[in-house]
């Protein structure tokens, strides 16, 4: 099937660019320590506004209910306040959850037949934004390196091939979007911590930055697999799997496996999260996704 | 003999092409005829551009619709339909599904498309042109057709065959891929019948 410039324009190179570029920018330019955590989803939200508005028929005006998906994007950079030290975990609690109920109220639509009714729905996304915030946030400062960002934009891409295998091109393309625009920050952050370690400009932030990154994530690629569940008749459930595949790290985050170190870390990680991923795409290409 | 059996082979291909044409009349009450997928059929074929178009048929299995007739004319007033967009049907189920998504239908965003005449111009004997507005894929447009009518004793049958471009109803995905323009067959007097 060939694939037109626009496309591969919006679905890799405009997200991806900007990401980069801002990501770089913003942690090289951005002084204060306290600022430093909004960087990488700042650049993400802006990756991904750049893809989507050159999408075909992008609408700025949210119109339908996945329109809102760039806006929660760029909303969302704002809840890495609550990563700020000196909050209390009450706080940070109350604060990451109002926000999820927020989004969720934004992103479930007001269909008649909507299963389950759309107050279970709203309840059911947010806890889903909150399990996905709350429990990624405390990743990066236990995993060593930027792998972590790289398994969230893999799991994006996943769930870009998830969504067009199973039913809609154009909302795959959408993810894909959402995916180029991480694989950005990624490579941003890579390019970044290979200053050394008693340069300026070695990122000793990144960790804060990542935290930062994670309500971006839970937001767009959990949102995004929201819409890839509820869109197909009948709903496709298996792709919220893509979101949370990340969450396998935990597994090196304490226990016998965070003993590990250097390359075997780095593929044993790979692989925990890719195995979920894998599950996940099988069951959708059987045609069972359903 | 030659001569008579293809004579004999001839009648039996006129008789069984009649069949197969042949619409069953749908019985008018009161100036109407209700119509659903037991006496209606709304069939429409899109290609693939390029070289090979593969056109692929689809219809919709759910919809219910009304013809107004003027008993003493023996004419059409008018007709309106309303369809239910997730019961679209294709031979082939991936096909189907992909045409319910956000690529092309989005049953979901659009579960209704409608078509409601605005005007029925009697042409030459049986054939009319009707007009009217279609709503499909949250778009609507006014649109003008060429249909085939008989009225007769036993009720109403109908045929048309015209195209619409699916563009100009906001189903732009697929640009190059997929022709935009959509042949559509609507015959009053034959069952629907899902793949």
């Amino acid at each position: 099937m060939p694939v037109d410039v626009q496309t591969v324009l919006a679905m890799a190179v405009l997200p991806l660019v900007p990401a980069v570029g801002l990501a770089w920018l913003l942690g090289w330019l951005v002084p204060a320590e306290t600022s430093k955590r909004y960087v990488l989803g700042l650049a993400v939200a802006a990756g991904f506004f750049a893809g989507y508005v050159v999408l075909p028929d992008p609408a700025l005006v949210p119109v339908k209910y996945w329109h809102w998906l760039p806006y929660l994007a760029a909303a969302s950079v704002l809840a890495a306040m609550t990563q700020a030290p000196g909050v209390s975990w009450p706080v940070r609690l109350v604060a990451s959850g109002l926000v999820a109920l927020a989004a969720a109220w934004l992103l479930v639509p007001d269909w008649e037949d909507l299963k389950p009714p759309r107050h279970i729905t709203i309840g059911l996304l947010a806890a889903y934004f909150a399990l996905l915030t709350a429990a990624m946030t405390p990743l990066p400062n236990r995993l060593v390196g930027v792998q972590f960002l790289g398994l969230l934009a893999a799991a994006a891409a996943v769930l870009a091939l998830l969504i067009a295998l199973g039913f809609s091109l154009r909302f795959g393309q959408l993810a894909a979007v959402a995916a180029a625009a991480f694989a950005g920050v990624w490579l941003a952050a890579l390019a970044m911590s290979n200053w050394p370690r008693g340069d300026e400009r070695h990122p000793a932030w990144l960790p804060t930055a990542i935290r930062g990154l994670v309500p971006v994530f839970a937001l767009l690629i959990g949102g995004l697999a929201f819409v890839g569940t509820i869109d197909p008749d009948p709903q496709m459930p298996v792709m919220l799997v893509a979101p949370l595949a990340p969450l396998a790290l935990w597994l090196f985050a304490a226990g016998p496996l965070a003993r590990l170190q250097g390359l075997s870390a780095i593929l044993a990680q790979c692989a925990a999260v890719a195995i979920p991923l894998l599950i996940a795409v099988g069951v959708v290409a059987l045609g069972s996704g359903h | 003999m030659r001569f008579v059996f293809a004579v004999a082979c001839g009648a039996i291909f006129v008789a069984i092409q009649s069949i197969a044409l042949a619409a069953t009349p749908v019985p008018v009450s009161g100036g109407a005829a209700t119509l659903s997928p037991n006496n209606t059929k709304i069939q429409f074929v899109g290609t693939h551009s390029g070289a090979k178009p593969d056109p692929r048929t689809g219809g919709f299995a759910k919809f219910k619709g009304k013809a107004e007739i003027d008993a003493a004319k023996k004419t059409l007033k008018s007709v309106s339909v309303e369809i239910e967009t997730a019961s679209l049907f294709t031979e082939i189920q991936k096909l189907t599904d992909h045409l319910k998504s956000p690529d092309f239908f989005e049953v979901r965003e659009y579960p209704k498309a409608t078509f409601e005449s605005t005007k029925v111009v009697a042409g030459a004997t049986g054939k009319a042109t009707i007009t009217g507005k279609l709503a499909l894929h949250g778009v609507t447009k006014e649109i003008s057709f060429p249909a085939t009518i008989e009225v007769g004793e036993k009720g109403l049958t109908l045929k048309s065959e015209f195209s619409i471009d699916r563009t100009q109803f906001g189903m732009t995905f697929g640009k190059g891929k997929v022709e935009p323009k959509i042949s559509m067959t609507v015959i009053i007097g034959e069952k629907t019948t899902p793949k």
